[in-house]
């Protein structure tokens, strides 16, 4: 899981912090830190292990948010917003990761989004509206059957044109 | 689930707590300077004017300054207790209460584990005390130090769990620092810890009144029995008793589908 806040103690070490989450999850130290290596390695973030959360920017502290949700190993990811407040490059690093993972590992990611550039033509998407799910299915198909010109044009037709904000959240999953 | 599971949770969040403590010098340091201030100054001034007459568990007459350390003692765990808990309403708003909560473990568990871990920082922070004060002459009987320890792990968890009870009927930062004013003050100078019991009577049977029904006034007396190695059984049990009541309602109000945390829709808005 992988919350739209921040959650990780801002005063102890990228290390100290997924060691917290491991224990939380009952994992022995040695796996743990095995796998807080591999996912470190992962996300190009080994050599900040030992750098306290504070110093690491934005885009770096969402990816070790994204690396602990992997520790245990999970089948199905949740991520609300987990692109909130980053700059471009540090989210489409983000976004392209995501996508590497569901492809590489058969990982389910369930990612909640407003940025609907986020989503890529392979991925499978629900459309909320005001709480209610207005439309699913591929991405390609929910353009074809909405328009057929873009994403944007379909989910502002399936929004209702020109409103403001609404609740619109697409789920992108992928198996 | 096995039981190692629930041990390495236990480790992993009484060793952040620690490390987060460890952090956080400033804390340390107000957590130490605290109690000094009282020694030095405060019991430094009454030595002269108040004299402790003998009575369970001293032997002999003692100085005001050896009286008060027990007080002192609870008032660091009371202080820390409450600040744990403001932690909780910080992590809270920030949401790293939610990677706690989110663990596969039973609630009360977890609830039990956090209090375990703020009871360990401030058992850190008793002995440092302790130490500084017996650097300043203020000493006890050498076995007093170590059967002081299971008293203290118990008045912490007690206090611990009070402030985890007021944390979780508590929503917002602010409100938080009001309670502080209104619960921490009250509780310690309505206590045995600056004057015994006996004298307060003599003054007030109001205010005797009130500070026997004081939780805090047990805790301070089980500490005090502790440091000279003796055993106030009533006070332990009272202490005990008021564990109880108070981690039974913090266990409550966290839960999401009742308590305070549901009535306000969850901690997230």
């Amino acid at each position: 899981m992988v919350f739209q806040q921040t959650t990780l103690d801002l005063d102890l070490t990228v290390k100290q912090n997924l060691r917290y989450f491991a224990r939380l999850r009952g994992m022995s130290i040695r796996e743990a830190d095995r796998r807080i290596d591999e996912e470190l390695t992962n996300f190009e973030m080994r050599e900040r292990a030992r750098d306290k959360i504070r110093d690491l920017n934005g885009g770096h502290r969402r990816r070790v948010e994204i690396a602990r949700a992997l520790l245990h190993d999970p089948e199905v990811v949740l991520l609300d917003e987990p692109t909130v407040g980053l700059d471009v490059p540090s989210r489409k690093a983000i976004v392209a990761r995501a996508h590497d993972l569901a492809r590489e590992r058969g990982l389910a990611l369930l990612w909640a989004t407003h940025l609907i550039d986020e989503i890529l033509p392979g991925d499978d998407l629900i459309v909320l509206h005001r709480g209610r799910i207005v439309e699913s299915g591929p991405m390609t198909e929910v353009i074809a059957r909405h328009g057929g010109v873009s994403l944007d044009a379909a989910f502002a037709q399936l929004t209702g044109r020109g409103e403001q904000a609404g609740e619109p959240a697409g789920g992108e999953g992928e198996a | 689930m096995s039981g190692i599971v629930y041990l390495r949770a236990f480790n992993g969040i009484i060793l952040r707590e620690v490390l987060r403590f460890l952090q956080q010098r400033e804390r340390f340091f107000s957590a130490l300077v605290r109690p000094l201030v009282w020694l030095l100054v405060f019991a430094a001034g009454f030595r002269a004017i108040l004299g402790i007459a003998i009575q369970p568990p001293y032997q002999t007459y003692i100085t005001y300054d050896v009286y008060i350390i027990p007080g002192l003692i609870a008032m660091i765990q009371l202080f820390n207790g409450m600040q744990s808990s403001l932690s909780m309403v910080y992590d809270r708003e920030m949401g790293s209460m939610r990677v706690l909560l989110t663990t596969p473990l039973p609630r009360w568990f977890l609830l039990v584990s956090k209090l375990f871990a703020g009871t360990a920082v401030s058992v850190i922070q008793v002995y440092a005390f302790l130490g500084v004060s017996a650097m300043f002459g203020t000493v006890f009987p050498a076995w007093g130090y170590v059967t002081v320890l299971p008293v203290l792990v118990l008045t912490g968890l007690m206090l611990g769990a009070l402030g985890m009870f007021l944390s979780s009927t508590i929503r917002q930062l602010e409100n938080f620092a009001g309670v502080m004013n209104f619960v921490i003050f009250p509780t310690f100078f309505l206590s045995s810890a600056l004057y015994p019991l006996w004298r307060m009577r003599e003054s007030s049977y109001l205010v005797w009144q009130i500070c026997s029904a004081n939780p805090f006034t047990y805790a301070v007396e089980a500490l005090r029995f502790g440091l000279y190695v003796k055993v106030d059984p009533l006070s332990l049990a009272i202490v005990l008793g008021a564990l109880v009541v108070f981690l039974a309602g913090a266990v409550w109000g966290y839960n999401p589908s009742r308590g305070f945390t549901a009535r306000r829709g969850g901690p997230s808005d």
